[in-house]
């Protein structure tokens, strides 16, 4: 049923598979993503059948989600560009659609793992993406089997993040195998940086953030209105909040370049 | 993240201190690949002389609309981008990109700032 709700659109997709294969890549740094593990720790007794429940409506809202989603990214935005064009929606759709699985944790697993082979490339690179985030290391398996064999590399690129993200050294082995086999040099980067994490998973503060994340702030920065409060950690480990320079000093703000 | 322009950011601290702007920059990385990067290009941790802000959820990006929009490395990434956010919080400036490279100066930028006065 699943794979059933995510066919609209997914001839086109598959056509344009060859395409993102033979994305030039480029010496610029890359990085990966962070990711995190969400450690869910019932406290007392569970309900099981509340717990149950729960995890059915959270996959119901979970296929939703990314059925939506892979309607939404249509042939225009996925193109291999350089860069979409500014006015492009694509990023919000992705964003609020990856916030929106994130807030489900660990519950979305199920479905995200099934997403792992829906047709379309989009909702497979966003389902490896998202379970890194939110799931645990039962999702490891089905993400190993990505970054082997996803016809996609940017699919295969997100899985090798997700299972660095999820943590442990248990795929260290396949991880050398796929780096030394991949002929994507980007792909094969982030199967470097997934083994550099020696085994540590993503902060859950960092899952935490975006789960808490009010999706209203989406690209609410605008000229002449009051710049979006932000609370960052900086490299050094102090916790800053924008709002603490009003009344004291103009702000430059730089988002540098960075490939997550 | 760009070793030059963090550097030329670095050269420019005090100059933005003087026009009366405090420097922020923000990277989407974790902070362990973060710090690892800063190190691989030649920088301590302390040497950039400005807080370097992590922002691995990207949720800081994605309110300044510009979180996963390069296709890059064949994944989603940041764009770069600058504003200018005046003493009462107000953005008077804002530049985002539409490439990797495409950035104002540090000259560009301290200019912005000093028309705020």
């Amino acid at each position: 049923m699943f794979k059933a709700m995510l066919e609209p659109g997914s001839g086109k997709i598959e056509r344009r598979r060859a395409s993102c294969r033979t994305l030039r890549p480029t010496h610029f740094f890359s990085r990966c993503w962070s990711v995190v593990v969400v450690l869910v720790l019932a406290a007392g007794v569970p309900n099981v059948e509340t717990h149950a429940q729960d995890d059915q409506e959270a996959a119901v809202r979970v296929s939703k989600i990314l059925h939506d989603f892979g309607r939404a990214w249509n042939d225009e935005n996925w193109k291999p560009n350089y860069m979409r064009p500014l006015d492009d929606a694509g990023w919000q759709q992705r964003m609020t659609a990856l916030r929106e699985i994130v807030r489900q944790g660990p519950a979305a697993r199920a479905d995200l793992v099934q997403a792992l082979k829906a047709d379309a490339a989009p909702v497979r690179a966003l389902a490896a993406q998202a379970l890194g985030y939110c799931a645990a290391a039962a999702a490891q398996p089905a993400l190993a089997a990505s970054a082997e064999h996803d016809a996609d590399a940017m699919v295969r690129l997100y899985a090798a993040d997700s299972l660095g993200m999820l943590g442990g050294r248990g795929f260290d082995k396949l991880l050398r195998r796929l780096e030394a086999g991949e002929k994507n040099r980007d792909v094969q980067r982030h199967l470097r940086y997934a083994q550099d994490r020696q085994g540590q998973a993503l902060n859950p503060a960092v899952t935490a953030q975006l789960q808490a994340w009010k999706i209203e702030q989406l690209a609410s920065a605008a000229l002449g209105k009051t710049a979006p409060d932000f609370e960052l950690l900086s490299i050094d480990g102090r916790r800053l909040r924008l709002s603490d320079y009003r009344g004291k000093s103009a702000v430059v703000l730089v988002f540098v370049y960075g490939d997550t | 993240m760009c070793h030059g322009q963090l550097a030329q950011l670095r050269d420019n601290v005090k100059a933005f201190q003087e026009a009366g702007a405090q420097l922020l920059v923000v990277d989407p990385h974790e902070s362990w690949s973060g710090k690892r990067f800063l190190k691989d290009v030649g920088f301590a941790t302390g040497d950039v002389g400005y807080p370097l802000l992590l922002d691995p959820a990207q949720t800081a990006s994605a309110a300044y609309g510009v979180a996963m929009q390069m296709r890059i490395h064949t994944e989603l990434s940041n764009r770069p981008a600058s504003f200018v956010i005046d003493r009462q919080g107000v953005v008077r400036y804002e530049r985002r990109g539409k490439t990797f490279a495409d950035r104002p100066t540090p000259a560009d930028l301290l200019r912005e700032v000093r028309l705020l006065k």
